[in-house]
């Protein structure tokens, strides 16, 4: 959970045998991440918010215990949970049945992902795609080899039953899905890095969840994986892999256009209700 | 080692795979008697609150604090977790159905609320004694909920009357159980791994086979069956 890939390391390696360890060597002092243990509380529940993971109205656990899960002091904590306060994406009230509450609708959540994307260089977005790639895709290749039958089954069962729910409800279970495939593998460290890329990057993700199309496919895909995963077809599952978030990173980079390009309010009123819809007049005309 | 074979060489041990698959037994047994010991004061309190409809997340937490505390601090089993997780609607308030406690702090799990709990519910540490009524271990697996390693989870379930009410689980990390399983197996001449029901490893004296791989039972040259869990000790060819 405490994973932080985002360290400090040496962002090209030079061929020259001594440039490189001069590389290294000053790696190894290089200067702590100055971003404090307040602002990455603050960012890993945003995150969490935007991606659908807490959602409105929800109550988040009580000071005390989030302090005690982070591992941090309870003062951190109270940082934290003021700033998020600031921002308007939680809301604290005192007293009995008090707490800190999340406030922010699918549709508030899903402005502050587009404005995250169009905030993102392109060169930003198409990399953090690309770590989220080849997590997934070494994630699917031993979860190929070591996935059983059973434990597949179950994931079958949830993903069918989510297949018609409303965006953010079907983002959430396909988030977790996604993340017990990913366990599959047996492997603790990829597991983590997973969680870790996954928190960043389903926000942007989601947003291609009142895109009918573009959800259809995200839904068939993992269907797809799973089955893949089943025939213990390693190859084959790292390509379904890879083919899916290539699709989903081409997806964001012409979204992010279209918002740059300022036709605001037309998409402010797809964004949330288009999938819905559809999913309603589908279930009519059975 | 056959062009030394005039030497004396160090003896080394060929522990037979039974007195393996009975070290993996005594193992179990330690945990289970540490379960079993819970159980009847849990099932009085639980049945008592059950009955009047105010069992509380709060009161639930206060119950099973100091089983898990004890668990956690024993010096003779390498518990990493411990607690209890109710079933569906067992919690009258909507508080939190996770009682649970972990790491050498003994941090508690910060939970959330009760309709969250649905998908946890469909983790093999719960679904199998929920399915079964009996105690499973699960795993191994990686714990992305709890331990964030990749461990095994001992659960003993609840039933009151004809209800499955929850499970009372004991958390253990593999490299705690290859702590105390590894020197028997690197006792054994050939390479040995413990598996579990799915023919997936979860310790091995073999270099080139990790926890986690599934294995072909018929490839094995010698099998020895645990009684519980229904692990098997294994001699590769």
């Amino acid at each position: 959970m405490s994973l932080d890939a985002s360290a400090s390391e040496p962002s090209g390696i030079s061929h020259g045998g001594s440039a490189y360890y001069s590389r290294m060597h000053s790696a190894v002092f290089a200067p702590l991440e100055e971003e404090g243990k307040a602002a990455l509380i603050e960012r890993r529940i945003a995150h969490g918010i935007t991606a659908g993971v807490l959602r409105n109205g929800e109550r988040l656990p009580a000071e005390n215990d989030l302090a005690a899960s982070f591992g941090v002091a309870l003062v951190t904590v109270r940082d934290a949970l003021g700033a998020l306060r600031d921002r308007g994406l939680i809301l604290t009230r005192r007293g009995r049945g008090g707490g800190s509450f999340v406030t922010v609708s699918p549709w508030e959540s899903t402005r502050a992902n587009e404005r995250r994307l169009a905030a993102m260089p392109q060169v930003a977005i198409h990399d953090l795609g690309l770590h989220y790639r080849m997590v997934t895709t070494g994630c699917a290749e031993l979860a190929a080899e070591r996935a059983t039958a059973a434990e597949l089954q179950v994931l079958v069962e949830i993903l069918n039953a989510a297949e018609e729910l409303p965006s953010s409800e079907w983002r959430r279970k396909v988030t977790d899905i996604q993340l017990e495939l990913a366990s599959l593998s047996r492997s603790a460290r990829l597991t983590r890095l997973h969680l870790s890329v996954q928190a960043e990057f389903v926000p942007l993700l989601s947003l291609q969840d009142a895109d009918v199309e573009a959800r259809r496919r995200n839904h068939a895909v993992l269907r797809r994986q799973i089955a893949v995963t089943e025939a213990r077809d390693a190859r084959g599952v790292r390509g379904v892999v890879a083919d899916s978030v290539d699709f989903s990173i081409v997806w964001l980079i012409t979204r992010r256009r279209e918002l740059l390009a300022g036709d605001r309010e037309d998409l402010d009123l797809g964004t949330g209700r288009q999938f819905d819809e559809w999913a309603g007049a589908s279930r009519r005309t059975e | 080692m056959s062009g030394i074979e005039s030497e004396p060489v160090p003896a080394r041990t060929d522990e037979s795979l039974a007195a393996i698959a009975a070290e993996v037994d005594a193992f179990f047994t330690g945990i289970f008697e540490l379960l079993a010991h819970w159980q009847p004061q849990l099932r009085e309190r639980l049945t008592d609150r059950i009955a009047r409809g105010d069992l509380t997340g709060a009161w639930l937490e206060e119950l099973i604090e100091p089983d898990a505390h004890a668990a956690i601090d024993d010096p003779s089993l390498p518990v990493y977790g411990a607690g209890f997780i109710a079933a569906n609607g067992v919690v009258s308030d909507g508080g939190d159905p996770l009682a649970w406690w972990q790491g050498p702090k003994k941090a508690h799990l910060a939970g959330r609320g009760e309709a969250d709990f649905i998908e946890y519910r469909r983790m093999e540490w719960y679904r199998i004694p929920e399915l079964t009524g009996r105690r499973h271990v699960a795993g191994p697996y990686v714990d992305y909920l709890c331990t964030s390693e990749i461990n095994i989870t001992v659960a003993h379930p609840m039933v009151i009357g004809e209800r499955f009410v929850g499970v009372s689980c004991i958390d253990v990390l593999v490299e705690s159980l290859e702590q105390v399983l590894l020197p028997h197996l690197e006792a054994a001449a050939r390479s040995v791994s413990v598996v579990n029901p799915d023919g997936r490893i979860v310790v091995s004296s073999d270099p080139s086979r990790a926890t986690g791989d599934l294995i072909d039972l018929g490839q094995a040259a010698e099998i020895a069956e645990c009684a519980e869990p229904p692990y098997r000790v294994v001699r590769h060819r």
